[in-house]
């Protein structure tokens, strides 16, 4: 981010603390994607992913005082939306498509396709909901794993086995869907 | 492993939510801050964490036998109150039916006195 976005982002996270509107505007405008996207690769529905996401940001707006930093915005807003999503999980029981229910693919899939990786996106899906979350927060936030663990709130050492045992599931799910495709 | 890491980066990358959906969350945000809650309603809020509340519900039954032991107490001072000043009045009687007994007797004239 460069220093006038920096800047600005600061600013907005001071403005937000007294409750002016455009800073909120601003945050939501810039976190919206990161927490859509959790919530989204998380349950696998949009509508759904809308709603979690929309409660995310309203909840901020009624704890705004309680943000320090741009950073701190940032692991908050991450911390609130995983454990959203885990405590949604938890109570209705998500149901996700079996991978029997999936459809074989016609084709060998060549390097990066869309379709491995809208399969790997519903392998990620049925996974048990905290290990879903660790993926998430590896692969798409990027997150190293003394950061997964305090986002969730969890010892390091959890989240590497978390970690190791998704990577070894979703690769065995992937070569059953896949057939002979190594990735 | 390294390639399953990389397929997932990308099949896990960061989506645009719906168009409009900032500005839902804006509106809904106003509208949240227009109906801000009132006072019973922020009491209503201190007590929703259910700790709190078990520790309210504790706090409370603690209060309701306190009181029943003070109570009781009061009570039993009461009534030991009542039956000293019961005993005290009998022993009042009995001195007053005494005294009254040996005033009469002073007051009789010596009837030896008269035989004289």
């Amino acid at each position: 981010m460069s220093d006038g976005a920096d800047r600005r982002l600061q600013n907005a996270v001071t403005g937000l603390a007294h409750g002016d509107a455009a800073s909120f505007e601003l945050i939501v405008r810039r976190y919206q994607s990161m927490v859509f996207s959790l919530a989204y690769h998380f349950s696998h529905d949009r509508a759904l992913a809308e709603d979690m996401a929309q409660e995310v940001f309203l909840h901020l707006h009624r704890n705004a005082a309680s943000i320090k930093s741009p950073a701190h915005l940032e692991f908050w807003l991450r911390r609130v939306t995983a454990h959203r999503c885990i405590d949604h999980a938890r109570r209705n029981r998500i149901a996700f498509a079996s991978l029997e229910s999936e459809k074989e693919p016609l084709a060998r899939p060549p390097e990066s396709d869309p379709l491995l990786s809208r399969k790997l996106g519903q392998l990620v899906a049925t996974l048990p909901a905290r290990r879903r979350m660790v993926v998430l927060l590896r692969f798409q936030e990027e997150l190293e794993l003394h950061e997964i663990a305090e986002v969730l709130e969890m010892p390091i050492n959890t989240v590497k086995s978390y970690l190791q045992r998704s990577l070894e599931l979703l690769r065995a799910k992937l070569d059953r869907c896949l057939g002979d495709v190594r990735v | 492993m390294k390639r399953l890491e990389d397929e997932l980066k990308t099949a896990l990358r960061r989506v645009e939510p719906p168009a409009g959906f900032a500005e839902r969350v804006l509106a809904q945000a106003r509208q949240q801050a227009d109906s801000k809650p009132g006072f019973a309603a922020r009491l209503r809020g201190l007590f929703r964490p259910r700790a709190v509340r078990w520790a309210a519900a504790f706090a409370s039954a603690c209060v309701l036998i306190l009181a029943a032991a003070r109570y009781r107490q009061y009570q039993q001072v009461k009534i030991q109150g009542e039956l000293a000043s019961a005993q005290a009045r009998q022993a009042l009687r009995i001195a007053s039916a005494k005294l009254n007994a040996v005033l009469k007797d002073a007051a009789r004239p010596p009837h030896r006195n008269l035989e004289n």
